[in-house]
């Protein structure tokens, strides 16, 4: 069905709100870059650090270290399995001397 | 003049990025949204975790400006003139600047999220990755000294300052306790502290009236002074030592031909002011990151970002508005450097433009601090490939778009250099927007403060963990983290006392964009060894790494025949000549770790040339 000047209007319309709608999240989301996201890596980091510290006392066998699996951990296993591959990444990764350290603070 | 340089900034970066970036992104680095990267691929969490590119844009942007483009730009405008400042920060940024922080993040990415120093272990020498250390923790000392002077001078100078930085340091305690501990929403503690700090900036210059020498302080700076005057009393009102500091005008009454007379005057408050700065720092390296680091980073971001962004406004508005504003008053070339420094007078400073500008303008033009930041944070969380160019190349862009717009604040001021001149020209552009020209001035400076003084802090917190990296296996000492702080801040004031500023931020400039040719370097060997096209980042890489030596050259021929010779013996001068004597030597410590990497890069490189083809390092298909 062929489309007339209004419709074309309308489609114009909508296309130009969808594009606006598209800035306005890309600017929020920038706005997230330059001020919330440190605070939610961060926060993150926080997280990961109590993590691998449950986990290296209840599963650290798991990289190595000689702990006996207690009973407790087995209770505990259903809910770390889905956590376990990606600690066990983080834990082992080859680290850089500083890489721990907040360079992305150090705004140069 | 000012609408002009704006225009001739966008389309820069408009020509920069559209046609030379994204024709390297697309037919020689050839992005594929279809390829895993390494955020995708070893998500944990953590580290590694896929972002938005507009966040990460955000991120990387935030992450790599501040101080550097503003400082660079002003002082090498006072040196040489706007003109050649400008062309060098188009110029640079078009062809080297972006190139070097996108490519560290393309060679990261490409590498499964490892750090440019872990690739030169495994492509060129595994010493490259001890020598790169040494580079990190020279160039932390160098800029906590560049950026340690800074800050004491200002709040020595400058009364209405010391109390915002009070506010910052409580508001920024305050802050992590609201939002870490009492876990309030992030907008109420940005309102709450941001707010607060702010009005107590505005607080201070509250009540002066008239200009410049004839400028009445208000009651903060009234006490402010008075308090700086009861200091200064304990040594009776005199210096505490004084020393000759070429880079500064003569001192009165001295003569041609004559006995060289002290022109800087070190004085108990300018002491107390340093030592305030360490305290400050101390709390930034001691406490965790949370605590008050972070939050004082991130009040100092806003109160920087609203200043600048008005400013911004303010300039492009002042053509229409208020054109007087928007007048150059300072010279295209300083009249007093007509040969552009390249003339060379025996026992004077030696300042030719090439290479001095092209290591004074560091961060705003090409910086090889942003290298390492993109390779150990920004590539882990790059969730596709066609992202790698608009948050590394882009965010090196409108770093440029900042240094730009600290040039034009001096420009437009015309008077002195430094801190003041930058300040000034903030008022006036805020001038245009309505605000009184003391309270922009104001703002302007403790905007340039607080950028300063919050990276002096993160600094001293990594050379604690760089001393404790290097030392700790030979001296178990530096386990304690109050011995690496401690050790840390006497360097840093070692080199504050010493004076000859100028030297010391281009040692730093030296050393940052050393950074940068290695990067570069590490990024040409992998071309190579992908068989790529390396001639984008070779040429920089060869241009910035001639340039950077030549200039640590300099600087060190700068430093003994300005410094050492005429202070030698000079009662009181001991410091400035120690000083001295140790930039000299941390100079011939980057130009000898320089040609370490160099020759191996090299050696890397025939190595590469010639083997069969092959990309060893391309990543697996996207699951």
């Amino acid at each position: 069905m062929a489309r007339g000047p209004t419709q074309y209007l309308v489609f114009g319309t909508r296309h130009w709100r969808a594009r606006g709608r598209a800035l306005i999240r890309a600017l929020r989301e920038l706005l997230y870059g330059m001020t919330g996201y440190e605070f939610a890596q961060h926060a993150r980091h926080l997280r990961a650090e109590r993590e691998t510290l449950l986990l290296l006392l209840t599963f650290g066998d798991m990289l190595g270290l000689p702990i006996l699996p207690p009973y407790y951990s087995l209770r505990l296993l259903p809910y770390v399995v889905p956590e376990i591959e990606s600690w066990k990444r983080r834990v082992l990764r080859e680290r850089h001397s500083l890489d721990n350290e907040e360079f992305d603070l150090v705004e140069m | 003049m000012t609408l002009v340089a704006i225009i001739l900034g966008g389309l820069a970066i408009f020509i920069g990025y559209h046609y030379y970036a994204r024709h390297i992104d697309r037919d020689v680095i050839q992005s594929d949204p279809r390829k895993a990267t390494p955020a995708t691929l070893y998500m944990d969490g953590v580290d590694f975790v896929p972002a938005s590119r507009n966040v990460l844009y955000g991120y990387h942007f935030k992450s790599i400006a501040a101080a550097g483009p503003i400082v660079g730009a002003i002082t090498a405008a006072n040196i040489w003139g706007w003109l050649p400042s400008i062309i060098w920060l188009f110029l640079g940024v078009m062809f080297m600047g972006w190139a070097s922080d996108y490519s560290a993040i393309v060679v990261s990415v490409r590498n499964d999220g490892n750090s440019i120093s872990a690739i030169a272990h495994r492509l060129i020498a595994p010493r490259t990755r001890t020598i790169l250390l040494t580079f990190i923790f020279f160039y932390l000392l160098l800029v906590a000294g560049a950026f340690g002077n800074l800050v004491a001078d200002v709040l020595n100078r400058q009364p209405q300052v010391p109390l915002a930085i009070v506010a910052l340091m409580v508001m920024g305690l305050l802050g992590g306790q609201m939002l870490y501990r009492w876990r309030m929403d992030l907008i109420a503690v940005t309102a709450i502290t941001v707010g607060v700090t702010l009005l107590v900036i505005l607080l201070g210059p509250a009540g002066v009236s008239g200009e410049g020498a004839q400028t009445v302080q208000g009651p903060v700076g009234q006490a402010l002074q008075a308090f700086d005057r009861g200091i200064d009393s304990l040594a009776g009102g005199g210096p505490l030592y004084g020393y000759y500091d070429p880079t500064l005008p003569p001192a009165q009454g001295q003569q041609p031909g004559g006995a060289v007379l002290n022109n800087v005057n070190v004085t108990p408050s300018f002491i107390f002011w340093l030592l305030f700065l360490c305290l400050f720092s101390y709390l930034g390296a001691v406490l965790p990151i949370w605590r008050y680091a972070q939050p004082v980073n991130y009040i100092g971001f806003w109160l920087t970002f609203i200043t600048i962004a008005l400013a911004f406004l303010g300039a492009a508005l002042a053509v229409v508005l208020n054109p007087e504003v928007a007048m150059f008053r300072l010279a295209a070339i300083n009249p007093q450097r007509p040969d552009l420094g390249f003339g060379i007078v025996g026992g004077q400073a030696w300042q030719p433009l090439w290479p001095m500008m092209f290591v004074t303008i560091a961060c705003g033009a090409i910086s090889g601090w942003h290298a390492l930041i993109g390779s150990v944070g920004t590539a882990r969380q790059i969730e596709n490939e066609t992202d790698m160019l608009p948050v590394g190349g882009g965010a090196m862009f409108s770093e440029m778009a900042l240094g730009l717009l600290s040039l034009l604040a001096v420009t437009v001021a015309g008077t002195g250099g430094g801190a003041a001149a930058f300040a000034g020209g903030i008022g006036r552009f805020l001038n245009v927007l309505g605000l009184p020209a003391q309270y922009g001035t104001a703002l302007g400076a403790a905007a340039f403060v607080i950028i300063v003084i919050t990276v002096v802090q993160l600094v001293i917190r990594i050379m604690r963990v760089t001393l404790a990296e290097a030392l700790a296996e030979r001296m178990p000492i530096f386990r304690n983290p109050h011995v690496g702080i401690i050790v840390s801040l006497v360097l840093m004031c070692l080199l504050v006392l010493s004076g000859t500023w100028v030297y010391l931020w281009q040692l730093f400039g030296a050393a940052n964009q050393l950074m940068a040719s290695l990067s570069l370097l590490i990024v040409t060997v992998w071309l190579v060894s992908a068989r790529r096209n390396p001639a984008f980042a070779g040429l920089p890489m060869l241009f910035m790494y001639v340039t950077t030596m030549a200039a640590t050259l300099v600087i060190a021929r700068n430093l003994w025949e300005t410094v050492v010779v005429p202070n030698l013996g000079r009662a009181g001068a001991g410091v400035a000549v120690g000083g001295a004597i140790a930039m000299v030597l941390v100079s011939a410590l980057l130009f000898i770790a320089a040609a370490f990497i160099g020759w191996d890069g090299w050696q890397a490189y025939q190595r590469y040339r010639g083997r069969p083809a092959g990309e060893p390092q391309t990543a697996p298909a996207r699951p």
